[in-house]
């Protein structure tokens, strides 16, 4: 108490009052940045640093980890829509937007004298209603390949361009249909994403198959091979130093020659085993034999391996180890005293690309077809990485889909339906806290507003038409940003994630709440400043 | 025969600081004229270096590197270099609006300026053949017979490199003075810590373990040392230059840990570095010092073939100490300095395996690391004091039983022999190894030696009885020319002896003898127990965003048992006989 009496109570009161002004300035600081993303016709921005560095991007959470945000309110509220993206993938645009919407709305009640623990209260309110009009809101069919399609395609078209993001739509979700296994969680790890960089993005293909970053590297051997024999395993084939006692003691090459000699008698002989099982299996076909090594294989042993036509590939990751084994069958050995055809597996067609110093392998028509690849192709880095953010939330959108068996309808009917239902609502909320609902529907409809005027349309006149044509939420209408009139976003294919709407109600609510109630901290202090 | 390649790992802004020095230095002994090159090679410097070829077609030479840093450390460097920049259209396909926000260009120092125009005058003189806007359509078809360009880093530059530049307060980052061309694929930013940003700073061990626990950028590193990896025919090791005082101690025990797994057969030299002149204002961030050292350095000696802490300040820890004194040199405490004399360091004690000779990486290492002291010391004599015309004989005994050269690892102080040493001497020539033999000033000992390897082997004999010693010599001098920045006494010549003439005002030292050593010694029980010490009284309960970040008491008191643990190692006698 002595504390708070010995500050000037009217500086006090100033900082009190601006408090909530301040948050609510730099809520809509990010507001006006991230306002132009939202939706499908949302601008795409072009970042150029000081040394020409490029990001395109029209993604909110991108956009949020370039922005240098100094001031502790506004990196309070970017934090939160970052974490919306880390939990769900999606809705970081949207989730600023609301935020910003809430406070603004709660500062027009705040100002007249409303309580902002009044406030927070219907906030709270509003947001379970909100939660339950969700449930009624959701379509109601099952999550088959036509729907995942939908709601790739409505993801990836707030991306990228239409043609591509159309390209794209089969793609992500052949990609994830292809690892999905039955009652497990889907692990979209398991989409291996590669990057070529060429000429057009429209070459972006989806490889069921294992595609390695890396070829042979011996000039006699094949570039192609069909109906091969895999070999995977983790043995050196390359001389190494394996005596520890040191070169200090004996630096003449004599001596140092006769060491090397052994070594390399016992690589030699390790080749020699994996030749002997290369010749048994393919003494009477002409199968392709490909080594895939997670040690290394040096110029000799590729010589050896290269005479008796074996392709092989040296240094292959600890992950595409685990999924060659897996697609191709056969194990992975540590060890070649023991090779049998049946460590081998087996794939149909192995064959390499060369783009520039860059070499590909490409593994596929395999046994076990769950192991997939999306090879992008783009003209240039930022290009590429622009796609391949898209595609991660393309990925994601499909996979919450799946996991949450249900959709929901985009295009602001959501949001539509519930303002509308929680007016009806309001009217049951007894007292003041019934403003704090208000102040909630109202924030909610600054998506609907925003996807209006970015696609040119007049907001106002949009709500209206979709206020006028909303019956109830389960034929709950969306805008048509092309017209401006009403449309039913599940016949249009535009659908959206549950969770991710879900996570958005929690989040938004949430942190309003506090930068409200941090204001109302503040006018405790000061009341009791006066009172005293 | 092919080289035995190494790969270098860069992880810090101070690390890229002494990096960006020594490809600098190593690029300026480079010989494009093939009829000037001497017929035996001092320096292979394809160890170090990778040929590549861009989507044009033309011949790279660049660093087999991977380099860590933050968002917005590069300044006025493209993350992608421009190497491989295929001058491609641009075409944006979009429905809606595109904007372009546009950051300000930070502005090029001087010398900076001569490259960029060096770099143009290039271009300029390699369009007209050959039609570059075609870029990449038809990459595909391999060796298409298309006549293949050169395009090695930088033509001869006689100009720039003897140029006199001013540069000690223009330099802000590395890449200021920078002049290697780097590959695509070498530079890791990590987008989510800003570089100097106080608002969330990467100061914690924890910041560094966090940025390496999201699998995307796990993968992308992965990825990014497999490319340098994978080519490799004869790979040797890697050499880790690391920042062991912030958050990048944890990103580098991160990688450290996925090389020892991956490529355990190969030798992994690391070398902690710390700059001499961190703000170090608050007692937080002192401890952060320390606690940040003491778990990187646990870190690094298990998990590194052979670990050598350097600084250009004598101690560390509580404070950080006086620079340490040079004699012959004028530096400031700047990162631009302190970096320029570690990297000409480590340019002289990593070359016995950069020679086109017998000695392997793991050859020095293992012998290092026998018995677990797997904690080395750097020494330097930069330049090595000769006189112009002094032999190097003379200029051993003038030294007497005094050091010839300083330790460049805090706290090692060279009050014993140690029990090994790798020493390396460079730039004196065999002429003037020692006096002819009729002369009678020259000391006994030194009678039937003819080189300066001869020399150079006698020496540590006679100097260090009990230490077992290996000398190298290589013939070229350590090279000191633009953008070197300018920290030589003024009575070192432009070819680095000492002179009894002052050097002109506006003339730089062009190259200089170097002697280094590094060392096995117990002096480093000194280094081991004040980080133990300093970090034994901080409470790691108290600074919870190390627990925050994961890091366990138990962890924390099992660091602490290491330091104890390793000290052992260097108290017994050694028994290398
Ligand atoms: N074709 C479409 N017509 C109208 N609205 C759409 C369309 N496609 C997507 N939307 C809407 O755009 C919003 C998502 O936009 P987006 O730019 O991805 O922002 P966020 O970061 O919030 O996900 C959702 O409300 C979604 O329903
Ligand atoms: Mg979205």
């Amino acid at each position: 108490m002595s504390a708070i009496k010995s500050l000037n109570p009217k500086a006090e009161v100033a900082r009190a009052a601006q408090a909530l002004a301040v948050n609510i300035s730099a809520a809509k600081g990010l507001q006006d940045v991230l306002k132009t993303n939202l939706g499908p016709k949302g601008t795409l921005k072009m970042l150029v640093s000081g040394s020409g560095d490029i990001k395109l991007t029209k993604d909110g959470n991108v956009l949020l980890h370039e922005m240098q945000i100094q001031h502790p309110t506004a990196s309070l509220i970017a934090r939160v829509a970052t974490a919306q993206d880390d939990i769900t993938g999606d809705g970081t645009t949207s989730n600023v937007l609301i935020i910003g919407e809430l406070l603004k709305q709660a500062d027009l009640y705040v100002s007249e004298g409303l309580h902002p623990r009044i406030i927070a209260e219907g906030f709270e309110m509003a947001r379970n209603r909100a939660l339950q009009v969700l449930d009624e809101v959701k379509i109601k069919r099952e999550v088959d390949r036509d729907t995942l399609i939908q709601v790739a395609r409505t993801s990836l078209r707030t991306k990228v361009y239409n043609d591509l993001a159309d390209l794209l739509t089969e793609h992500v979700v052949d990609a994830v249909l292809a690892i999905q296994k039955p009652k497990q969680a889907i692990d979209l790890h398991m989409v291996e994403i590669m990057e070529m960089q060429h000429k057009t993005d429209m070459d972006t293909t989806l490889v069921r198959g294992i595609v390695m970053d890396h070829g042979a590297r011996h000039p006699d051997m094949k570039k192609r091979s069909e109906d091969c024999f895999i070999l995977t395993c983790n043995v050196s084939l390359e001389y190494e130093k394996t005596e520890v006692n040191s070169a200090f003691y004996y630096k003449t090459a004599a001596e140092r020659e006769k060491l090397v000699q052994a070594e390399r008698e016992f690589i030699d002989q390790r080749v020699r085993k994996i030749i002997a099982l290369k010749k048994k299996v393919c003494a009477a076909n002409d199968s392709g034999f490909i080594v895939i090594n997670q040690k290394g294989i040096d110029p000799m042993s590729l010589d050896m391996l290269a005479k008796e036509g074996i392709v092989g590939l040296r240094r292959a990751k600890r992950r595409n180890m685990e999924r060659l084994s897996l697609a191709c069958g056969g194990a992975a050995m540590n060890s070649v005293e023991e090779l049998t055809p049946d460590c081998l597996g087996h794939a149909g067609l192995v064959y390499e690309q060369v783009l520039g110093e860059d070499k590909y392998t490409f593994v596929e028509q395999c046994k076990n077809p769950a192991s997939v690849t999306l090879v992008l192709k783009g003209p240039n880095k930022h290009t590429l990485t622009q796609i391949k953010d898209a595609i991660r939330d393309g990925l994601r959108a499909v996979k919450n889909a799946i996991e949450d068996a249900c959709v929901i309808p985009g295009a602001g009917a959501f949001e539509i339906a519930a303002y509308q239902e929680l007016m009806k609502y309001k009217n049951e909320v007894k007292g003041r806290p019934r403003l704090g609902v208000q102040a909630f529907a109202d924030a909610l409809l600054i998506i609907v507003k925003v996807l209006a005027s970015n696609s040119g349309l007049d907001p106002q006149e949009s709500i209206v038409k979709l206020q006028e044509e909303y019956t109830d939420p389960s034929h709950a209408v969306g805008l048509d940003i092309k017209t401006g009139e009403a449309l039913i976003p599940a016949d249009a294919g535009i659908v959206d994630n549950y969770r991710v709407k879900k996570q958005l109600l929690h989040s938004c609510s949430v942190i309003a709440t506090n930068l409200l109630l941090v204001d109302e901290i503040m006018r405790a202090g000061m009341t009791s400043l006066k009172g005293s | 025969m092919s080289s035995r390649e190494v790969v270098t790992l860069q992880i810090g802004h101070y690390s890229n600081y002494v990096g960006s020095h020594w490809w600098n230095i190593q690029e300026s002994s480079f010989i494009y004229d093939p009829k000037l090159a001497p017929v035996q090679k001092d320096i292979d410097h394809d160890v170090l270096f990778r040929e590549g070829k861009n989507l044009r077609g033309e011949v790279t030479y660049t660093p087999r590197l991977v380099a860590f840093d933050l968002k917005g450390s590069l300044n006025t460097l493209k993350q992608e270099g421009s190497l491989y920049d295929h001058r491609h259209q641009e075409e944006i396909r979009w429905t809606g609006d595109v904007t372009l926000h546009q950051e300000d260009g930070a502005d090029k120092n001087p010398y900076l300026l001569d490259l960029e125009k060096e770099e143009q005058l290039y271009m300029k003189d390699n369009t007209g053949s050959n039609n570059s806007q075609e870029s990449i359509d038809d990459v595909e078809i391999k060796d298409s017979g298309s006549e293949v360009k050169e395009r090695k880093q930088k033509s001869s530059d006689a100009g720039i490199r003897n140029k006199f530049y001013k540069l000690d307060d223009s330099v802000t980052v590395w890449s200021d003075y920078l002049r290697t061309f780097l590959h695509p694929k070498s530079i890791h930013v990590i987008e989510k810590y800003r570089h100097k940003n106080d608002l969330q700073p990467f100061d914690i061990y924890g910041c560094g373990q966090e940025v390496m626990a999201d699998y995307e950028t796990r993968i992308e590193v992965e990825d990014r040392l497999h490319f340098f990896i994978e080519e490799c025919d004869h790979l040797q090791g890697f050499h880790v230059l690391l920042d062991t005082f912030d958050g990048f101690g944890g990103l580098g025990s991160h990688v450290l840990q996925h090389l020892e797994d991956e490529y355990s057969s190969k030798g992994i030299f690391t070398f902690g570095l710390t700059p001499n002149n961190l703000p170090d204002d608050t007692p937080q961030k002192r401890a952060n010092r320390i606690l940040n050292s003491a778990i990187s350095y646990s870190k690094c000696w298990s998990n590194s073939s052979l670990f050598v802490p350097m600084c250009l300040a004598n101690s560390l820890w509580k404070t950080i100490g006086p620079p340490v004194q040079l004699s012959h040199l004028q530096y400031k405490s700047l990162d631009y300095h302190t970096s320029a004399i570690l990297a000409a360091t480590l340019d002289s004690v990593t070359s016995p395996y950069r020679q086109p000779a017998v000695l392997h990486m793991r050859d020095l290492t293992d012998t290092f690391q026998s018995i677990g002291r797997k904690m080395a010391s750097v020494s330097t004599s930069f330049p090595y004091p000769i006189h112009e015309d002094q032999f190097l004989v003379d200029s051993l005994m003038s030294i007497g039983n005094d050091l010839p050269w300083v330790s460049l690892t805090p706290h090692v102080k060279n009050t014993v022999n140690p029990f090994l040493q790798s020493t390396v001497v460079r730039g004196i020539s065999n002429n003037i190894a020692k006096r002819s033999v009729q002369d009678e000033r020259s000391p006994h000992q030194f009678r039937t030696c003819q080189t300066v390897d001869d020399v150079l082997q006698m020496y540590l004999r006679d100097r260090f009885p009990t230490t077992h010693s290996d000398g190298t010599v290589l013939r070229d001098p350590c090279k000191v020319v633009s953008p070197y920045p300018h920290i030589f006494d003024p009575n070192v010549s432009k070819n680095g002896f000492l002179s009894s003439t002052k050097r002109a005002d506006f003339q730089g030292v062009e190259s200089v003898p170097v002697m280094t050593s590094l060392q096995s010694t117990s002096d480093t029980v000194e280094l081991l127990q004040t980080l133990h010490t300093e970090a034994s009284k901080l409470n790691i309960h108290k600074h919870h965003r190390y627990l925050a970040a994961g890091i366990e008491e138990d962890d924390y008191v099992e660091i602490l048992a290491n330091f104890e643990t390793l000290q052992h190692c260097y108290e017994e006698p050694g028994d290398m006989g």
